[in-house]
């Protein structure tokens, strides 16, 4: 386990080339649960307009009952429908990060650290593919398609916003939150104290200030 | 006497024998309240304590809440035109001030890094501006408890290590991409995404480290503070 912040950040470089490059490698693996998450909602109908979800090598591929509109310089067949395809790579290398991060703290635990920061980032991904695929069906497909799922202006602003902040903030934070709350107790050592404790014993005193702030009842 | 400061967490803090007040480290300096308002202050004490009561939770809501409304605010088309574009137009034409150093071929023009001897250039688009891994780390370092000034020098170095490491990740691609395109896509879309907030969360490690130290150095020793001698006086 490396001793100082220093050695830390050195083992976090040395393993990025191999966890990135074993990622890739492994990414259709990798995203298998988000397939079965974004089949069974489009099974489910949620959105209406998406028939089915396709995994593609290096992502998915919505599938909709949307016509497209018409477009200058393009001629559709008459029964063609709308298929949006998102390269989920962008939006899951938190995972690698993740694991870089585990493999360098290089913790007793560290196999079943990735499983469970694999697990735990799932989520957010699923999340940011479902937001990208809307973004480019609902925002990107031209006011024609925009108008047949008739969504409300909030929810597209929704999208937009979930889009930026899945495709700009949300794959590596979450990785360094999941990463962080999994090895808290090697951080204590580079910090000096347990950073949760730290935020405990904020907390502490403020209940304590409360409690001696608080006028006790008087008796009858 | 207890003394109660703010209306969050109403605190008496610590007396001394003279009865001035000491201030822990990780309390916020707050404005004495007036005489009188002990009612009111105990009300909003109890709020403070009910909605503080659980400290990570606390932390994590503060953290994501003020990240949403920085990442909205600058998604606006005011935050758009008086801040994100004249700062990545600003960083541009550092980098080009940087690189032409030792590259006189390199020009800026708008958000465009542009190389004039062979028409190569990069724009610094959402996400390699550095905005977003600032406002990752004011989050953090805002949510975080400790003193308003731990939190501003916190903020001046974080600022200034992020936004210089984004510096070189700018000027990295710049030749990267000269040189080769997939290594540039790779370097561009994942590694340099994940080594930025790799520095904002060394960054904040050593923020904490450090206000730790100096909340452990300005504890008192756990006699109370009392100073006895190290050798026995003679009577």
């Amino acid at each position: 386990m490396p001793s100082t912040i220093g050695r830390f950040f050195l083992r976090i470089l040395a393993w990025v080339p191999p966890v990135f490059l074993a990622w890739y490698v492994l990414v259709p693996l990798l995203h298998w649960p988000i397939r079965w998450f974004l089949s069974g909602m489009a099974l489910l109908g949620v959105p209406e307009f998406v028939t089915s979800v396709q995994q593609t090598l290096h992502g998915f591929e919505f599938l909709t009952n949307l016509a497209p509109g018409a477009t200058p310089g393009q001629v559709f067949r008459a029964d063609a429908t709308v298929s949006s395809e998102v390269d989920a790579r962008l939006y899951s290398y938190g995972t690698a990060l993740m694991a870089s991060l585990t493999l360098a703290a290089w913790h007793p635990q560290r196999w079943r650290n990735l499983w469970y920061g694999w697990l735990a980032l799932l989520p957010f991904q699923m999340l940011a593919v479902f937001a990208v695929g809307m973004k480019q069906i609902l925002l990107n497909s031209g006011p024609a398609v925009r108008e047949q799922a008739a969504w409300a202006q909030w929810q597209l602003e929704t999208i937009a916003y979930l889009y930026q902040f899945s495709t700009l903030i949300m794959p590596p934070v979450t990785a360094l939150a999941v990463w962080f709350v999994l090895h808290r107790k090697f951080v204590e050592k580079f910090v000096g104290a347990d950073v949760i404790g730290m935020l405990r014993a904020a907390d502490a005193e403020r209940k304590a200030a409360h409690a001696a702030a608080t006028p006790k009842p008087k008796r009858p | 006497m207890h003394r109660f400061y703010g209306c969050c967490a109403a605190a008496p803090l610590r007396e001394s024998k003279d009865d001035s007040l000491t201030f822990h480290p990780h309390e916020r300096r707050r404005f004495p309240a007036k005489a009188g308002s002990g009612t009111i202050h105990a009300y909003y004490a109890q709020c403070a304590a009910v909605f503080c009561g659980f400290s990570m939770v606390r932390f994590l809501i503060l953290f994501l809440v003020i990240q949403a409304v920085l990442f909205g605010a600058q998604l606006t088309p005011w935050g758009q035109e008086y801040f994100v574009i004249p700062w990545t137009n600003g960083l541009a034409h550092f980098c080009a001030q940087l690189v032409a150093l030792v590259d006189p071929s390199a020009i800026a023009n708008g958000k465009i890094l542009r190389s004039a001897a062979n028409g190569f250039a990069v724009s610094i688009e959402a996400g390699c501006n550095g905005i977003e891994a600032t406002m990752v780390l004011l989050a953090a370092i805002l949510a975080f408890p400790s003193t308003w000034k731990q939190k501003a020098w916190g903020l001046a170095l974080g600022f200034v290590a992020v936004q210089g490491l984004n510096v070189v990740r700018i000027i990295s691609l710049f030749y990267l991409g000269q040189w080769n395109m997939t290594a540039f896509e790779w370097a561009h879309l994942y590694i340099w995404q994940a080594l930025i907030m790799l520095d904002v969360l060394i960054v904040w490690l050593i923020w904490v480290r450090r206000i730790n130290r100096s909340a452990r150095n300005a504890q008192p020793p756990e006699d109370g503070g009392s100073m006895t001698p190290s050798t026995p006086v003679a009577a």
